[in-house]
């Protein structure tokens, strides 16, 4: 199966000046190899990322279907001003119906797989059906075409070695989307790999499982060449390279940006959670870890500048980051253990696991990537394993010995794969720290409630970056407007989810969001303002809804595990207390 | 008077330190104090509870501060 698409070629030629306007949709139907090019109708113009992704699930997919079925389709989206060089707009959004969730899902990630779609002016790559012999095929997506190739030889292939192959046979410079064996395998903790700068495929989608739905159709890889291309169309260049430069300045020049997220990664923040009690520890058990110092991201910083090597503290994940809170940890030799190393997966492989040792977690966090497994799923399933005394809390050995288990496939290695939920139910766990099926990120809810209304209620399921209100004015530990801070969290987040921006540069360039919708502006030539922001991200939430609550959703749904309303996080002595009926109210814009 | 005790959870090349503040201060008030400009945004752990700007501060008090990045 060899099939280039000449009509997508006409497409791409009809761009003036060689620069590329986010017009193209790009679908492929795996279940008889058919490629196909389509402009985006007039109602898609201004959608893109999440919201794009959440338009065409509603639209085009049955919410009760399968999650690895054929009607399921891998959505693959850039942001709207994706391909461009400012700071943090290059964000890559993936969605599908999640297997993990059962619900909707979008994961984004940060890496050059926006940057080049959006160079060959594609607003999205829609995978359907599914091969129907289980074969494995890489789609190639360059300037002429898009095409499918037979890659049975890459079953079982390990990303990072997936993504040398690609790179050699494909050329150094192309981005790629890959998964693992994990994906291949439908492991619902299967996430989706994209390349960085490096053309390293290490910055995760990781979250939903859109692994395992990449690869119940087949597709180990979709490799993007954007060589012979002009970057994106702008329609008012003067104005947006002054925006460019504003949006630069305010960055470089914010000391906080520096002090923090530059010199200390999002590794920073573990200092901060261990003194609000929010550190998750020991299958969340409590909030204050007796090891954070030794994870802490002054620790990472002192390891990568002592041992130095391949070692690098701030690191771009996408062209033109100014914040660079990316690194490269390096072993005890120099050489690199893992890229990045973040406070996410510090939380859950590391305190949430009783683990004090970030040489174990790096070593962790590699796994997870070579196989392809999103790292929060895995720590809270190996927290869970933990609980059920499969390993002892803090053996970072035995959790290094899990790991193989899933590498090799083995029957414990399977469950485990499958995320926390299904470990907590085969292991014979109560305390199993989930919603909607995914477990929850590097934030107990008690000790940050406002995180625990984002955790229950949005159609993502537990999640972070869906609504973080780490930063909202409210008094952590107490239930009084948390509910109004996840509410505003969930928009602001949104807004970036939609337009491919990185959720940091809202506070690099301190809230001003105006210079973002300045820039779309400027770059499609229709009139952005701030509102038209939030109203879109407002639709995009309640699309989601809708879709979830059409596959089966309910209030039930809504609700954090019950552990968290009856057990105290003795870290701050408090259970979670923000009323549901409160909680009800949380889309009520 | 009271005194209280500051840590810096992040930037440790400040030094923690002991603040003579006067009765009633509130953390903003601490801020103020310390030189640090009003367009900089700290989270405040009070004991170990977070607080806001208003929260008065009493003798004794263990104040860590986290800088964020505002806005967004």
């Amino acid at each position: 199966m060899d099939t280039r698409n000449h009509i997508f070629k006409k497409l791409i030629k009809k761009n003036q000046g060689g620069r590329s306007t986010l017009t193209k949709i790009i679908r492929v139907d795996l279940s008889n190899g058919q490629v196909t090019a389509e402009n985006s109708p007039p109602e898609l113009e201004m959608l893109s990322g999440r919201a794009l992704i959440s338009k065409i699930l509603i639209d085009e997919v049955v919410p009760t279907c399968d999650p690895l079925g054929l009607g399921n389709k891998l959505i693959i989206a850039p942001g709207i001003l994706g391909g461009t060089t400012v700071s943090c707009v290059n964000r890559i959004s993936i969605g599908g119906k999640s297997p993990l969730t059962g619900g909707i899902k979008e994961s984004n990630a940060g890496g050059i797989t926006a940057f080049k779609l959006a160079r060959l002016g594609i607003k999205a790559v829609v995978l359907e059906g599914a091969v129907p012999d289980k074969s494995l095929k890489v789609l190639y997506i360059d300037k002429d075409g898009a095409r499918l190739v037979p890659a049975d030889h890459l079953k079982d292939i390990g990303v990072y070695a997936t993504g040398e192959y690609l790179r050699e046979r494909f050329g150094q410079k192309v981005g790629m989307v890959v998964i693992g064996p994990a994906g291949e395998r439908l492991y619902r903790a299967a996430g989706v790999a994209n390349a960085d700068v490096e053309g390293i495929p290490s910055r995760y989608s990781g979250r939903g499982g859109l692994g395992a739905v990449m690869g119940s159709k087949g597709v180990k890889a979709v490799v993007i060449d954007d060589s012979g291309t002009g970057g994106p169309a702008v329609q008012d260049m003067e104005q947006f390279k002054k925006i460019r430069s504003e949006i630069s300045q305010t960055i470089l020049g914010n000391e906080a940006v520096a002090n923090s997220y530059t010199k200390f990664g999002t590794a920073g923040l573990v200092n901060l959670t261990n003194s609000l009690g929010a550190l998750p520890t020991r299958n969340f058990s409590t909030g204050n870890f007796e090891g954070h110092e030794k994870i802490n991201g002054q620790s990472l910083y002192d390891l990568i500048t002592i041992r130095k090597g391949e070692g690098n503290t701030s690191h771009a994940c996408m062209p033109g980051c100014l914040i660079r809170c990316s690194n490269v940890f390096p072993g005890e030799d120099g050489k690199a253990i893992v890229s990045p190393l973040e406070y996410e997966t510090i939380g859950l492989l590391g305190s949430n696991c009783g683990i004090d040792s970030l040489d174990v977690i790096g070593k962790l966090n590699y796994l997870c990537n070579d196989i392809g497994l999103d790292t929060i799923e895995m720590g809270g399933a190996i927290g869970v394993a933990m609980e059920a005394g499969v390993v002892k809390f803090g053996d970072g050995q035995g959790a290094l010995r899990l790991m193989e288990e899933v590498a090799k496939g083995t029957y414990l290695g399977r469950v485990l794969g499958s995320g926390a939920a299904v470990t907590g139910i085969v292991l014979g766990v109560r305390r199993v720290p989930v919603c909607k099926g995914q477990t929850l990120a590097a934030y107990d809810p008690r000790a940050i409630k406002g995180l625990g209304v984002t955790y229950a209620t949005s159609p993502m399921g537990a999640d972070h970056t869906a609504g973080q209100t780490l930063r909202s004015p409210v008094e952590h530990t107490k239930p009084d407007g948390q509910v109004e801070a996840s509410r505003n969290a969930q928009v602001v987040n949104a807004i970036h989810d939609c337009i491919g921006t990185c959720f940091f540069v809202g506070g690099a360039i301190k809230g001003n969001l105006s210079l973002l919708s300045d820039l779309i502006t400027c770059m499609t030539g229709k009139a952005c303002t701030v509102d038209d922001l939030k109203q879109m991200a407002i639709e995009t939430i309640l699309r989601e809804k809708r879709f979830n609550e059409a596959a089966g959703f309910t209030r039930v749904d809504d609700r954090l595990p019950e552990f968290f309303y009856n057990e105290q996080n003795p870290a701050v002595n408090t259970v979670f207390d923000v009323p549901e009926e409160e909680m009800a109210k949380v889309f009520n814009f | 008077m009271i005194e209280v005790c500051v840590e810096y959870l992040l930037e440790k090349e400040k030094q923690d330190q002991m603040v003579v503040l006067n009765n009633g201060d509130d953390i903003a008030a601490l801020l103020v104090k310390l030189g640090i400009p009003a367009d900089r945004e700290y989270l405040a752990i009070v004991n170990g509870t977070s607080r806001l700007a208003d929260y008065v501060l009493a003798d004794g008090d263990n104040v860590k501060l986290f800088p964020m990045m505002s806005g967004g």
